[in-house]
């Protein structure tokens, strides 16, 4: 059997073992463990077995992942999203949609200290929900735009998915958060447009808040200011060449504890339940990079990369009609799967197609996270929709999901964007040459 | 017997995990004051990224078990959601019989390359540290991660036969991870 068909035979395995409900990571080192004992034998396998599952944790680079993480999760618990959104909503919240308009605003401004969409959405959810059920918002805007907020923190960096995309591709993290940052904050300004227009055709989906004045603005700014200092840390840092990925997550995740601690929010059991949660989500992504070296190991030896990209040039069509399909292809697969196992699953096929069309990795992957984001928000499977549904009682799936339309029309117009005009990914990364 | 297996493994598994994250703080303050030293005095600290690798290996491979554990690794249920509770269960025995598998394999496969390493003597690079400190918790990690699949296993194919759920509600509840929340709201 040739290398090919076997690679195919092992795809089907894999989307059969997923749709099974094995863990992804597992699926996939299972079937590469088969896959290559199959085509190169047991002692092949055997070595592979023993040295893989420890190079793919030992990198020095891979530190920056857990560190993020653990960034993250101690911002989660340091009460900051709180100030954030008060000092957001006391310059825009007078507006009509002006309090939905200042969650969308405090993600975006969670997501730079936080990068991770579950726990932005999650975070938000306490904060934002409640308030706009009490100023009578309707149920399916509130909770759409906590669900699409959330996703800012996948894409405003720093992003543990745009880490691992830049591991994975050999891409530099500083250059791929740098690129991050305008389609960030691009995301933002459409979101918060789309709930313009929205509550400009309906207003009683969201109506308008008390005005504050230019003292209570002032008080709300100067909350603040831990956050704009740590984001300007660890980003600026990172842009300025102060520090490296790595050195700048450790600074981070620091100076989120010690934000933590200086708040008083750090008792024991939140220290202790901090750590789980580092660890389950750490765990996990490790697990995934371990079960992804594997599987893409037999990949590689099945041949199947090349022979793609050798078919897909000679269709001869244009590259960016291939992206397009490409985009597509995600979004569909984006309804059932999670970011990360997305991304994990096909790069070894797509960024080998990706680069041969000359395409530039950094703006690919901008484009691979923001569209992978969208599935975070896309029924049945978006995780944003479910953590919002598990954090805010009575509200049904049917109500988010008909809140979300708006948000995904967002989506698709700045993925429009982020495609015709590349300089607006690539620009901030030349500056860094 | 099953509620108190689950019991223990879940005290290990977090302690387990605890000392994994003990690992990731270190490599947290190891970076910091490499940073702050090497601005002080130009040095920063002799070896710093060696220490930081075996941390990273120790936070890595000892959190993969409670992983497994509070059932956060990343699956999809779209398909097994429209299952019967004896067809979910099945599905979950063969989740946890190739999970036993593939953890097992990695241990095993890695104690062999270890013993090899040990052998030749493998030093890290810098400050030297022996290779089977690095090997440590990855073999900790993934005999530990198998051991937890073996009771997961069981437990579905108790359900699978029985028709209802090896352990009582409230245990079960214990065993889910707990949502990222702020601190300003309820715990």
């Amino acid at each position: 059997m040739s290398g090919s068909s076997l690679g195919l035979i092992a795809f089907a395995a894999l989307f059969g073992l997923i749709a099974l409900r094995v863990p992804v990571a597992i699926a996939m080192g299972v079937v590469g463990l088969v896959g290559g004992w199959a085509l190169n034998g047991f002692d092949s396998m055997a070595f592979i077995m023993g040295s893989v599952p420890f190079e793919a944790v030992f990198p020095y680079s891979l530190s920056v992942i857990p560190l993020f993480v653990l960034m993250g999760v101690f911002a989660a618990r340091a009460g900051l999203s709180k100030s954030l959104y008060a000092a957001v909503h006391a310059f825009i919240g007078h507006y009509r949609g002006g309090l939905a308009m200042a969650t969308v605003g405090a993600c975006a401004a969670f997501g730079a200290i936080c990068g991770s969409s579950l726990a932005t959405a999650a975070t938000m959810c306490r904060v934002a929900m409640p308030e706009m059920r009490k100023r009578r918002y309707d149920d399916g805007l509130a909770a759409a735009t906590v669900a699409a907020g959330g996703t800012l923190g996948v894409l405003i960096p720093p992003s543990v998915i745009m880490v691992i995309y830049a591991i994975l591709t050999e891409q530099s993290i500083g250059k791929m958060f740098a690129a991050a940052l305008i389609p960030g904050a691009l995301a933002t300004v459409l979101y918060m447009a789309a709930i313009f227009v929205q509550t400009w055709r309906n207003p009683e989906l969201g109506p308008a808040d008390d005005k504050i004045d230019w003292r209570g603005r002032a008080t709300a700014i100067k909350n603040v200011w831990p956050v704009v200092a740590l984001f300007a840390v660890v980003i600026g840092g990172i842009y300025v060449g102060w520090f490296s990925p790595t050195e700048a997550a450790a600074i981070g995740a620091l100076g989120a504890l010690v934000l933590a601690v200086v708040k008083r929010k750090l008792t024991r059991p939140v220290f202790l339940d901090c750590l789980s949660e580092t660890a389950s989500t750490s765990g996990m992504i490790f697990l995934i990079l371990i079960g992804t070296a594997l599987f893409n190991y037999f990949v590689e030896t099945t041949g199947m990369p090349q022979a793609l990209v050798q078919h897909v040039a000679g269709l001869g069509w244009p590259p960016l009609s291939i992206l397009v399909m490409l985009v597509i292809f995600y979004v569909i697969l984006g309804c059932f799967m999670d970011a990360l196992s997305m991304i994990l699953l096909t790069l070894p096929f797509v960024y080998p197609l990706v680069v041969s069309l000359g395409f530039d990795p950094i703006w690919f992957g901008v484009i691979m996270v923001s569209v992978v984001e969208v599935g975070l928000i896309t029924p049945p499977v978006g995780m944003n929709l479910f953590v919002i549904m598990a954090g805010t009682p009575g509200l049904k799936l049917q109500t988010i999901s008909r809140g979300v339309v708006a948000f995904l029309l967002a989506d698709v117009t700045r993925l429009a964007l982020l495609i015709l005009i590349p300089g607006l990914s690539l620009w901030l990364p030349s500056l860094m040459e | 017997m099953q509620e108190r297996l689950n019991r223990y493994l879940l005290i290990v598994t977090r302690w387990c995990a605890w000392t994994g994250m003990a690992f990731l703080l270190g490599a947290m303050a190891i970076t910091a004051a490499d940073i702050a030293l090497r601005k002080i005095d130009g040095q920063g600290i002799f070896g710093a990224v060696d220490l930081v690798q075996l941390m990273i290996m120790g936070a890595a491979y000892l959190s993969i078990p409670h992983g497994f554990m509070t059932r956060s690794h990343v699956s999809v249920s779209v398909v097994v959601d429209h299952f019967s509770r004896r067809g979910a269960a099945l599905s979950n025995v063969l989740a946890a019989v190739l999970a036993t598998g593939f953890m097992f394999a990695i241990a095993w496969f890695g104690y062999e390359q270890a013993a090899m390493q040990a052998e030749y003597g493998d030093v890290s690079l810098t400050l030297g540290l022996p290779k089977t400190y690095y090997w440590t918790p990855l073999l900790v990690g993934s005999s530990l991660s198998a051991l937890v699949c073996v009771h997961l296993a069981l437990q579905a194919a108790f359900e699978a036969v029985s028709g209802r759920s090896a352990l009582t509600p409230s245990a079960a509840e214990v065993a889910r991870p707990s949502p990222s929340h702020d601190g300003e709201g309820e715990p």
